[in-house]
């Protein structure tokens, strides 16, 4: 049951739980503020890391002259990074998202703000972009905890329309370096490939998590049926046989194995979520296999 | 093979619908999805968009095709013919008449009705019971109800066909007889049709199958073979009738004692005859004519006649004047009528028939005797009266044959209601007999009317009444009539004989009682030919000899489609009647098991 306190939905427990995943994640990455944990590149607190080789562009006021010195070569000294990440949320508003039982967008946009307020009680940012055939609505980084609320009526007042057009994440500006974690069922012609490959020319950790509803997991339709499709209203006509749910499933593993392959191609996570999955258990499985929890 | 609902055939028109509908696209109940992406690759080759497709054969659409063939082919029930079923009782019926000889079905109609009614005994199981009846001109039952089948068998294959008639009448009430009251009988019946004339009330308690044995009725017979041997007539007729359709050629053989004298070639339309006639040498005795070709009956196909004036038999007619009766006995040739006025009567033991007008002897003769208007009191005869309508006291007394008494009035009789002549009736009213006929102790006739106070003696029926009382009272002579087979020819001692003997055709011998000179019946007469009388007495050995013919009535060989029963519980028809053994269930079966292939291909992908 929403509130106006909690319109996602999440529950207390699941909050809780989540408090206690921000404090096990780990691979920081650098930001422009200092946050609440270490960033797994060097940054620029006093707490000495590593050196490097200087090339053309790099802060003078970082070059170790005393290496330059016994060395004959210019050093720049790094610096462990204590400073926040942001967390950038790209969810599906198609209408094929509004599907479902349960509905994957409602689903998916629970997934966002478990991990917004996860990300949130971390003390790092969290952006949120609904995305369809273009940018919905967008959600500039926001901070702290008190923002999770403003993050999730955000989520919640998201319309569902259009068709997914991964090229509509491509033109929203994204803080570099950080997570960007794109919830969508992927259920679309259109391969996310360009807009993974700039997110990552963006310096960003992708996620990728396919949202299914348990009836594209496992139909059960039957007899002669005509099905249309929600976005772009082409009709298939088929008998739900055996034979041809067989064949389905076999497209379905297909589909999902070109995804992980996908993420794969660009060192991207990949989580495959059922609507109706909970997200207690959802939420540390997607981080595990992203790399992000231990 | 038949079809036994040939109209459901109607439901072939499936067939083609299933194609029609595999032209025809489904159309589907629509529903949304959240993506049809992943459904357009699952069934990249089975969509098309088009109302109409190209029609693909399909292993679907030919199982669904031969499923609808193989439901067609049970619908029309098709059913293959078994040769009768069998209940806990079944009595069968077997024709050994003369036209089961026929051969238009090899071998021959007998042995082929014999095999089905072996067929039959192959299915018999066990607590049914089988009587088998043999349908010749005397039918009789050759094995009674039983389920041993070696008994069965054994009697199955000792029957014979013979050259008589089937008397089915006789048979249907050994039938009923052998049925007695089980509710579970069932009288099969295999035969040709051709049969003695059935009454039309004939009737069977039990279930009645006509099983038809028989294919064609193209048959050439010698119908009738007529000999005058008389000094100036001296000729033969032969009657050859073509009895099928086609055209038929036949040579006729004439054969005197033997010999073989004359021969012709004929050739005789469909359902035509052809009369032949031969001039008989001085001498003839035993003649015969011979169809030579092969047809479907032989026995037909030969005739014979006797023609040796017959031994002359007296008769003394003893009254005081009767032209009537005197002209009526003339009649015969092989009579020798002597008129005796009744003052001059004395018995002479040579005559052989003596008629006695208005008078009884103190001693009654023991020779064969007509006695005409006796005395009051004779015979214990009462006085005369007025009588009413003549009639025959039984219509089918082979003595009123040909006699109509429809016109004939009769003043006044003797009351013989009393009479101590005994006998029976053979013509009465409603105030009693009016004539009697007995056998014992000496075979006579006695008129109780005047013939002068009738207008009988006028009428056509007269001269053909007095031949056959004469015949009936002088039995032995049987002259150059032919008999047909198994007809029983009635052989009395002439006077003074000790004994009568009858060789039969193929030369068996069979000696026949003739007690007191009682007349006695030979009935050994199935086959075709000449048979010899011999009388031995004491006025030496006296010969005659009468002929036995296939031909007549027996040729018309044709089978019957039907034997109507009135009121049998089932009427015969040799479709209706027969038994199936039906095919649906084999084809149902069919159906159900390519259905189920049909939805495994389905289910697993075509």
């Amino acid at each position: 049951m929403t509130s106006a306190g909690d319109p996602l939905d999440l529950g207390g427990p699941l909050l809780r739980q989540l408090e206690r995943l921000a404090l096990r994640v780990r691979r920081p990455v650098l930001g422009q503020l200092g946050g609440g944990r270490r960033a797994n590149r060097p940054g620029s607190s006093l707490e000495f890391a590593d050196y490097r080789t200087y090339v053309p562009g790099d802060d003078f006021r970082r070059v170790d002259w005393n290496a330059y010195g016994r060395l004959d070569r210019l050093m720049l000294r790094l610096f462990e990074g204590e400073e926040d990440t942001c967390l950038n949320l790209f969810v599906d508003c198609s209408r094929s998202m509004a599907w479902g039982k349960p509905e994957k967008a409602w689903a998916a946009r629970r997934m966002a703000g478990a991990f917004a307020y996860m990300t949130l009680c971390g003390h790092d940012r969290v952006s949120v972009t609904g995305f369809a055939d273009g940018a919905i609505g967008h959600l500039r980084p926001v901070r702290g905890r008190a923002a999770a609320l403003q993050a999730w009526r955000f989520l919640a007042d998201l319309p569902s329309s259009g068709e997914t057009r991964y090229d509509s994440i491509s033109a929203v500006q994204v803080p570099a370096p950080g997570i960007s974690m794109i919830i969508s069922d992927f259920l679309t012609e259109e391969s996310a490939d360009r807009a993974i490959a700039r997110l990552r020319s963006h310096g960003q950790q992708v996620i990728l998590v396919e949202v299914l509803a348990p009836e594209e997991l496992r139909p059960t339709i039957a007899g002669d049926i005509a099905l249309r499709d929600l976005e772009n209203g082409r009709r298939v006509e088929l008998t739900a046989t055996p034979a041809v749910l067989a064949g389905y499933q076999a497209a379905l593993d297909a589909h999902v194995e070109s995804l992980r392959a996908l993420a794969r191609a660009h060192d991207a996570g990949f989580h495959l979520a059922g609507s109706a999955e909970p997200l207690e258990v959802l939420i540390p499985q997607t981080l595990r296999r992203a790399g992000i929890l231990a | 093979m038949t079809f036994l609902a040939p109209f459901a055939a109607i439901a072939a028109v499936s067939i083609p619908a299933i194609v029609l509908l595999y032209f025809l696209k489904v159309r589907r109940p629509e529903s949304d999805f959240s993506s049809t992406l992943l459904w357009r690759r699952a069934v990249l080759d089975r969509q098309a968009n088009a109302p109409w497709q190209r029609l693909r054969v399909s292993r679907l659409l030919i199982l669904q095709l031969l499923a609808a063939l193989l439901l067609v082919g049970a619908l029309v029930r098709p059913a293959l013919a078994i040769t009768g079923g069998l209940s806990g009782h079944t009595v069968v019926i077997v024709d050994t008449s003369a036209t089961m000889s026929a051969t238009d079905i090899s071998p021959s109609r007998f042995e082929d009705a014999r095999r089905q009614v072996r067929d039959l005994l192959d299915r018999v199981g066990s607590g049914q019971r089988v009587t088998l009846i043999e349908m010749g001109p005397r039918p009789r039952i050759a094995a009674a109800a039983t389920g041993d089948m070696g008994p069965l068998r054994t009697a199955l294959a000792a029957l014979r066909p013979s050259n008589g008639s089937a008397a089915l009448q006789q048979a249907l009430a050994l039938a009923a007889s052998a049925g007695g009251t089980a509710v579970d009988t069932r009288v099969l019946l295999f035969s040709d049709g051709i049969t003695q004339p059935v009454p039309a009330a004939t009737s069977l308690p039990y279930p009645f199958e006509y099983h038809k044995v028989g294919l064609s009725g193209e048959n050439l017979a010698i119908t009738s073979l007529v000999l005058h041997p008389e000094p100036g007539v001296r000729t033969a007729f032969v009657r050859v009738e073509n009895l099928g359709r086609q055209k038929q050629h036949a040579d006729v053989e004439w054969r005197v004692d033997g010999r073989l004298v004359d021969a012709r070639a004929l050739d005789i339309d469909g359902a035509g005859a052809r009369d032949v006639s031969f001039a008989l040498p001085a001498g003839a005795d035993k003649v015969s004519a011979t169809l030579r070709g092969a047809d479907a009956l032989a026995a037909d196909n030969v005739a014979y006649g006797v023609a040796t004036q017959p031994r002359t038999l007296r008769v003394t007619l003893v009254t005081a004047g009767n032209i009537f009766v005197q002209r009526a006995l003339e009649l015969r040739p092989d009579l020798r009528v002597t008129v005796v006025a009744p003052a001059d009567y004395k018995f002479d033991s040579q005559v052989d028939l003596y008629v006695f007008d208005g008078l009884v002897p103190a001693v009654q003769p023991a020779t064969p005797s007509w006695y005409l208007n006796p005395p009051l009191g004779k015979f214990g005869a009462g006085k005369q009266a007025g009588v009413g309508r003549p009639r025959a006291s039984r219509p089918d007394d082979p003595l009123m044959r040909d006699v109509d008494l429809r016109e004939v009035h009769i003043a006044r009789s003797a009351d013989l209601r009393t009479s101590t002549f005994g006998g029976r009736a053979l013509i009465e009213s409603d105030g009693g007999p009016l004539v009697l006929v007995r056998d014992e102790p000496t075979r006579a006739v006695l008129f109780g009317f005047d013939l002068h106070s009738s207008d009988l003696p006028l009428r056509t029926g007269f001269p053909v009444l007095v031949d056959h009382l004469s015949s009936d009272l002088l039995p032995v002579s049987v002259g150059p009539r032919a008999y047909h087979p198994d007809e029983p020819v009635l052989l009395a001692a002439a006077a003074g004989s000790t004994g009568v003997t009858v060789t039969r055709p193929d030369g068996h011998a069979v000696k026949v009682a003739t007690a007191g000179g009682a007349p006695a019946a030979f009935d050994d007469t199935d086959t075709p030919g000449f048979y010899a009388v011999e009388q031995r007495g004491t006025a030496g050995v006296a010969r005659s000899t009468f002929a036995v013919n296939a031909g007549g009535s027996a040729s018309t060989i044709g089978p019957r489609e039907r034997i109507e029963l009135v009121s049998g519980r089932r009427q015969a028809a040799p479709s209706a009647g027969r038994d199936f053994s039906e095919l649906w269930p084999w084809l149902a079966a069919a159906v159900l098991l390519v259905l189920t292939v049909e939805w495994l291909v389905f289910h697993h992908g075509d």
